[in-house]
């Protein structure tokens, strides 16, 4: 038996590192991510949330918000909503030469994150904001509970999180929202009017028992998922592109080049997403005896799927997989970030949010091309002269065996040397 | 011509829209049951992206039987 500081034990495990092999085991239907049995009163952080959904409940939940994350709701985000808030925000949070870019990136983000959760904050001051990444960081440890070094600690912590989460945040947006979808019920408002976030609609689809909400827990920790996701991962990628950029002995000239090619600056983030993925050993238990890659998995076996090694193929990748290349050639085939996203069912739903759409061989797109919010995030911080902190190291975050994940980066922009603080309009940035 | 046909495992597909991402007018998502549904347009799409589609699709939702009768 196999104990890696679960809540179940396993009959097996069986370890796949091959980009094939690891893709077809997140297609398996029969392997799911449903590892802890507890009850969420017992301890189990992520009870009942759609990423650990098996079957008839993840299709039901993942076919309504599904929704949040089409083409044109995309494109509204990213060519409207965001470039204002983001550059706002920017010029707000660099106030002195020399910054830490992680919580940069984490409040930048948890604006978007927030609206499409369905989270209303006071647009008047960062306070909300910075509670809210700090709940995020609460649940991004939570989200790797697998890989947590002091899980019960976690546990605690999250528990604690959940319950401010749900009062500051999620019921004053509830009530708010409840109220509406009750005027539509009515008649007197029409549904257009009704916000697009995840909560509305989960509000929206409660009474459909294949969505298994009737616990008003499972719907924060839903709401949860979707902030935590689109904040913690983007401020990650956003940190570790810098830091494969800066690597480089032409650094100095590719983060010129991040600041004047858009396409660039995306390709940059899908190399960062396939060498640093936010999830590095992806682990599904076996609901079934089953054959995956030619392998035989016995029911209730632990698969873990070694993602780092998948992205690095020399077949689908080139000759020098390791080395941080926007501009390699990627077999048509397989997307550019690798497995980073997952496949199959559990595919993250917001993965073109944080990546954008696949890019073509040619590296010519049209004008409905979908970028990505991190590309865009890099553009900005990269427009703004960014260069390494040289009298202070990055930090990674330690509570958590994932290599990909900081605590702190400094950096110093040139472009703000010697110059005064930035005031701007908060309210104007986050209205 | 190439006559195709596309269907759609309504029982499988959780409305990710990856199908009409890379072929827009040959699927489109009732938004009303969250899942895709094969256009007319489908049956004579190019069948290098039909085959993308199916690949991409993230349950096994979608399967194309080429005019031979061979499966994608």
């Amino acid at each position: 038996m196999t104990d890696i500081g679960l809540l179940t034990e396993f009959t097996a495990t069986i370890e796949l590192d091959r980009y094939e092999d690891v893709r077809a085991a997140l297609f398996e239907p029969n392997l799911s991510r449903s590892f802890d049995k507890r009850s969420y009163e017992d301890g189990n952080i992520r009870g009942g949330i759609v990423s650990i959904a098996h079957g008839a409940v993840h299709r039901a939940r993942r076919r309504v918000e599904n929704t949040q994350f089409r083409a044109d709701v995309l494109r509204l985000y990213e060519q409207e909503l965001f470039p204002r808030v983001m550059n706002d925000l920017l010029d707000v949070l660099i106030e002195a030469e020399r910054v830490d870019l992680f919580p940069i990136g984490e409040l930048i983000s948890v604006v978007l994150a927030a609206r499409r959760a369905g989270i209303d904050y006071d647009p008047s001051s960062l306070e909300d904001l910075r509670k809210l990444v700090d709940h995020v960081d609460l649940f991004s440890q939570g989200s790797a509970i697998l890989d947590a070094k002091d899980p019960d600690r976690v546990r605690a912590l999250v528990r604690e999180t959940y319950a401010e989460f749900d009062r500051d945040f999620v019921q004053p947006a509830w009530q708010r929202r409840a109220a509406l979808i009750q005027q539509v019920r009515r008649g007197e408002l029409s549904e257009e009017k009704l916000p697009h976030d995840i909560l509305t609609i989960l509000l929206s689809h409660r009474d459909d028992p294949q969505m298994e909400l009737d616990d008003d827990g499972r719907i924060v920790r839903e709401v949860a998922t979707y902030l935590q996701g689109g904040t913690h991962t983007s401020a990650q990628t956003l940190v570790n592109a810098f830091d494969l950029i800066f690597a480089g002995p032409d650094h100095e000239q590719v983060v010129d080049r991040v600041a004047s090619d858009t396409l660039f600056a995306q390709r940059a983030v899908q190399e960062t997403l396939r060498l640093r993925p936010t999830t590095p050993k992806m682990k599904r238990r076996a609901e079934a005896d089953v054959e995956v890659a030619r392998r035989r998995v016995p029911k209730d076996a632990l698969v873990v799927l070694d993602v780092v090694k998948a992205n690095r193929d020399p077949v689908l990748f080139g000759a020098r997989p390791d080395e941080f290349d926007p501009d390699r050639a990627v077999d048509p085939t397989v997307s550019r970030w690798g497995l980073s996203f997952g496949a199959g069912p559990h595919q993250c739903p917001g993965r073109a949010v944080g990546g954008g759409f696949p890019i073509p061989a040619s590296f010519e797109v049209d004008g409905d091309h979908v970028f990505g919010l991190v590309a865009l995030e890099l553009q900005a911080v990269a427009r703004r002269g960014v260069r390494p902190d040289p009298d202070r190291a990055p930090e990674r975050d330690t509570r958590t065996e994932r290599f990909t994940r900081w605590a702190h980066y400094p950096v110093r922009f040139v472009s703000l040397s010697g110059r005064g603080p930035i005031k701007h309009d908060l309210r104007r940035a986050l209205g | 011509m190439n006559e195709t046909q596309v269907t759609v495992d309504r029982d499988r597909c959780i409305g990710s829209a990856e199908c009409v991402r890379v072929l827009p007018d040959a699927f489109r998502i009732d938004e009303t049951l969250g899942v895709s549904v094969p256009q007319p347009a489908a049956r004579t799409a190019d069948l290098r992206s039909l085959a993308e589609v199916v690949r991409n699709c993230p349950t096994g939702a979608i399967r194309v039987v080429d005019s031979r009768g061979e499966a994608l």
